[in-house]
């Protein structure tokens, strides 16, 4: 890595009411009209993010964390897509009802999007440095030559050699996971205060994820932001979050820190998800799928989405009648959305001794 | 990129070749004896002496094998000989010809993309809407009308009907021939000459205008949908920088390659056109020049024809790497 | 409902109780890909009316003949009469029905259409192919003939087949098959050597599939979409082209209505019976716009991408 991790910034940036907190959604409910029916892809989804976190929304295919990201920055297409309900608070104000023109400040300027597979979300025919020079030319006003300066500065910074050369040089000519860090050097040319990531390492060999995480969390230390990390691989997210929400079929149903949710998981379904990950330790309990299959999002179960697949269901329970609210286990901001949570997590106290 | 350019130059030198030959060889399986259409004329009946005669002084006595090794070292030699019909250098009747063709063809080009684009990029920005849904009727139905049809409606309205009632001065296009051959710098017409341009190049603008429009617009909207359109928008750039800058940039490839190679299209096969308004451009003398047998014109324009085609499509190719940097390192780098 | 479960239960390991519900769901959500298509198509206004065009037209060609006056008879004292109660579109210039000769002139324009289609698709599709996967020198052959071929102007093509086979529908079809297969074969081409490169083909080929079964049972029918829209606009090709090459006069010959050469031979009588323009005309444009509004819609419906 040519950047110096130093001493972090003092202080955040900017921030006149003084606190950490940077995003609050509170109840957002998304839905999708399609020819088939209303996919109710988001339902009820609320977390926050402050300065400094590393944020993980961890979910299978289809269970509205793409989704939820997408929306922070009304990147939806609104004809199918429709934001029925909810708030997404950006330093106080809400995004939702935010100006076109606002938006346009926000993004890129105040929140950055990182995409799954950057040799399709760059354009093939720009060079990277006009495009990573692109961010601060509309955003700060720079003038060409200063701005490709930047950029030169932003690819340097990504850990990137070469990096004046490589700037003159385009996507297709960058490996896998050159593209990655060339896309986060684009998103933080601005200074952003959220960075999300949606899948920034699937499309990426493994080794080449790990670099491309590094360089995610020396640049959110290096400008103070915070990250919201979209994925469905527990193992990132346990190697770089600092708290974690997992989703279901468009709900969250747990979250809390990252070792409170897997060390300590109070849910069926991340029970279940935890229990289908192999783990190095070498335990002799054999991998146990989650069985069943994903749920319609057009014709949801009734009451707890999950119940269907669910190994500690009580039919004579609520389980099958009642959504279960995101309620608040212990002390802590731990949550979790069972009705039976404390005798789910004891009995995998149990079974994991 | 130069093995990519010398490479295209010979392929483009066999295509010549094979299609001289063909041309050639077929020419001597036309019916009737060329000698004697040559000699006669129209059908009228000729003394064998004569036939004979005309036979031999055109050298179509000699073996065909013979003549395709004569005519080919003409052709290399760019001396084409001189026409069967009336004995002119054939060089010289394609430096005739060619002018009004070319003419012709750049106008419609610029017709063509002009409107062609504006039309495809509103498609595509109202998708669905009534103005779309209407051109794209339009557009359908005006591709569905033969050349020749459009030419001649055209030729009613403004000629004969403009005529017989009375219509202002202005709108009374003439309909036939190149009229007073003034243009300035070459290439733009005097206000008379455009009156006689216009019709012509509407007429042979006008499928390729609607093909251009088409691809125009399908293009704009797959490009839309694509991931790095996203990414310009997660930017917050402004809708119009997008469309502009990212969009149409990437969507215009495959549209310019097109209208590329429409104009060698449009030079040489304008024959329809050409006849129609009776524009003494090089397609409408390829016409002739088949009806009359004229063996060295025929070949001749034959060689013209494809090697333009092979030029402008050699051009296409190589500029497209220019606007396309993922094919730029085609055989060589990763 | 047991047996839908077993259905898909052969893949998955085991069927929780109370999951049927959501098995209905995803059964009933997996249409056939084909069945989409047509629902696609058939929601396509624009298809339709290209569909209602066509029908009607191939009613018109084939119950036509039979209820219409003799397009050769000409009616001495008559010729260039506008249209009336006897001859519907009037007469031409040595006093031919012209409405007789229209319906006949669109039987012929849809019979060239179609054969030409038909052909030339075969053999696009099978020289294409070849092309595509045996590639090297066979490809080379093919590519440097299709280029050959491009640059020369049909119009000569077709005064050569008339060498060939004399003057007439033949050479016509002879020539519009030689000069079409091209776009055909590129498509195939283009098609085969992606396809080659897909992990199905190497999956196929490493259990020991036979080669000329992969191509037909598992490569073609994932080329087939574009050659399909392909052919149905073709056919709207063909019988642009086969008007223009009859006005040229290098097509169908006399007597033999065919709807380019009535307009070509009609040429000086507009300005008296611009019918004889405008019929043979119009005739031309709703056959070359039903085929063409089909394939535009073919296209739209077989596109995945377009789905939400």
């Amino acid at each position: 890595m040519s950047y110096a991790i130093a001493e972090p910034q003092p202080g955040p940036i900017a921030d006149s009411t003084g606190d950490r907190r940077l995003l609050t959604v509170e109840d957002l409910e998304i839905v999708f009209n399609t020819t088939d029916g209303v996919v109710r892809a988001v339902n009820q989804v609320s977390f926050t993010i402050d300065r400094g976190d590393v944020f993980a929304v961890v979910g299978e295919s289809g269970s509205g964390k793409s989704v939820t990201a997408l929306s922070i920055l009304g990147l939806l297409p609104k004809p199918p897509a429709e934001v029925v309900g909810g708030r997404i608070m950006w330093q106080g104000e809400n995004l939702l009802e935010a100006t076109p023109e606002r938006m346009r400040h926000v993004r890129g300027g105040e929140i950055a999007m990182i995409f799954q597979d950057p040799l399709t979300a760059l354009n093939p025919v720009h060079s990277v440095g006009r495009q990573i020079a692109e961010m601060v030319r509309i955003h700060r006003g720079m003038k060409a030559k200063a701005a490709m300066a930047h950029a030169v500065a932003m690819l340097d910074l990504v850990g990137i050699p070469q990096a004046d050369r490589r700037a003159r040089m385009y996507p297709h000519e960058f490996s896998g996971g050159m593209r990655q860090r060339a896309m986060i050097a684009m998103a933080i040319a601005c200074r952003p205060s959220l960075l999300i990531a949606d899948e920034p390492t699937t499309a990426l060999d493994v080794t080449v994820q790990a670099q491309v995480l590094d360089v995610l969390i020396g640049i959110k230390d290096e400008i103070d932001s915070a990250i919201m990390l979209i994925t469905h691989d527990l193992g990132v997210v346990a190697g770089m979050a600092d708290n974690v929400m997992v989703m279901y079929a468009g709900r969250g149903v747990e979250e809390g820190s990252v070792d409170e949710v897997f060390d300590d998981s109070s849910h069926p379904y991340t029970i279940g998800l935890m229990d289908s990950v192999p783990t190095v330790e070498g335990e002799d309990a054999p991998l146990r799928p989650i069985g069943g299959q994903p749920p319609s999002m057009i014709n949801l179960p009734s009451g707890c989405s999950f119940h269907p697949r669910c190994r500690f269901v009580h039919p004579d329970g609520p389980c099958a009648t009642e959504v279960p609210a995101l309620l608040q286990i212990g002390d802590t901001s731990h949550r979790s959305a069972c009705h039976y949570s404390s005798e789910v997590a004891e009995i995998r106290q149990e079974e994991r001794s | 990129m130069l093995s990519f350019i010398v490479r295209r130059v010979f392929q483009l030198l066999f295509v010549v070749w094979g299609a001289v030959t063909l041309v050639f060889f077929l020419y001597f399986l036309l019916p009737g004896d060329a000698a004697e259409i040559l000699a006669g004329g129209d059908n009228r009946a000729v003394s064998e002496t004569v036939v004979t005669n005309t036979r031999n002084k055109l050298g179509l006595d000699r073996p065909v094998i013979v003549q395709y090794g004569k005519y080919l070292k003409s052709i290399v030699t760019f001396d084409f000989g001189k026409s069967f019909k009336d004995g002119r250098e054939v060089s010289e009747i394609i430096k005739e010809r060619a002018p009004a063709s070319l003419r012709l063809a750049v106008w419609a080009i610029m017709l063509e993309a002009s409107v062609g684009i504006s039309l495809g990029i509103l498609s595509a920005k109202r998708k669905n809407s009534v103005a779309d849904t209407v051109t794209t009727i339009t557009a359908a139905v005006a591709s569905a009308i033969p050349v020749f049809v459009l030419g001649y409606a055209f030729q009613q309205v403004t000629g004969v009907y403009a005529n017989n009632h009375d219509w202002p001065q202005w709108l009374r296009l003439p309909v036939q021939r190149i009229g007073p051959d003034e243009w300035y710098l070459w290439i733009i017409p005097s206000a008379e000459q455009f009156r006689y341009l216009v019709q012509p190049m509407i007429v042979l603008a006008s499928v390729s205008t609607i093909i251009v429009a088409r691809l125009t617009r399908t293009t704009m909207l797959e490009v839309g949908k694509a991931e790095y359109v996203r990414t310009a928008r997660a930017k917050g750039l402004k809708e119009g920088v997008i469309t502009r800058r990212h969009t149409l940039r990437n969507a215009m490839i495959p549209v310019i390659t097109f209208i590329g190679i429409d104009f060698g299209t449009l030079i040489t096969a304008a024959i329809l056109t050409e006849t129609v308004f009776n524009w003494p451009g090089l397609g409408s003398k390829l016409v002739a020049s088949a009806e009359g047998r004229d063996l060295p014109v025929l070949l001749a324009l034959t060689v013209v024809v494809v090697l333009v085609y092979g030029i402008v499509n050699l051009a296409v190719d190589i500029s497209y790497a220019w606007f396309d940097p993922r094919v730029r390192l085609a055989g060589g780098e990763r | 409902m047991s047996d839908l479960s077993n259905e898909i239960v052969n893949d998955t390991a085991v069927v929780m109780p109370g999951a049927e519900d959501s098995l209905k769901e995803v059964v009933a959500a997996t249409r056939s890909f084909r069945q989409d298509s047509w629902r696609r198509f058939r929601s396509n206004k624009l298809a339709i009316v290209g569909m209602a065009l066509v029908v009607f037209l191939l009613v018109v060609a084939v119950i036509g003949p039979f209820l219409v006056q003799n397009p050769l008879a000409q009616e001495r004292l008559l010729y260039k009469s506008p249209p009336d109660a006897n001859h519907w579109f009037g007469t031409d210039q040595i006093g031919r029905d012209v409405f007789a000769r229209v319906v006949y002139g669109i039987r012929l324009s849809l019979f060239i259409g179609l054969l030409v289609s038909l052909l030339e698709v075969f053999v696009g599709i099978v020289l294409g192919a070849m092309a595509g996967w045996f590639g090297r020198y066979f490809d080379t052959i093919v590519m440097r003939l299709v280029d050959i071929l491009l640059a020369i102007p049909y119009f000569l093509v077709a005064v050569a087949m008339i060498a060939v086979v004399g003057r007439g529908t033949s050479a016509v079809v002879i020539t519009l098959v030689v000069t079409s297969w091209l776009a055909t074969a590129r498509v195939v081409r283009a098609g085969m050597l992606q396809a080659k490169q897909f992990d199905y083909v190497e999956a196929a080929r490493a259990i020991g599939v036979p080669t000329r079964r992969i191509i037909t049972r598992h490569i073609m029918p994932n080329i087939i979409q574009p050659v399909l829209v392909l052919t149905a606009i073709g056919i709207g090709s063909a019988v642009l082209a086969e008007s223009a090459l009859s006005f040229l006069g290098v097509g169908v010959q006399e007597p033999t209505p065919s709807l380019g050469l009535m307009i070509s031979r009609s040429q000086s009588f507009f300005s008296e019976s611009p019918g004889l323009l405008i019929f043979p005309g119009l005739a031309i444009v709703i056959t070359v716009l039903g085929f063409l509004l089909i394939g535009d819609g073919l296209r739209d419906a077989l596109d995945v991408k377009d789905e939400v």
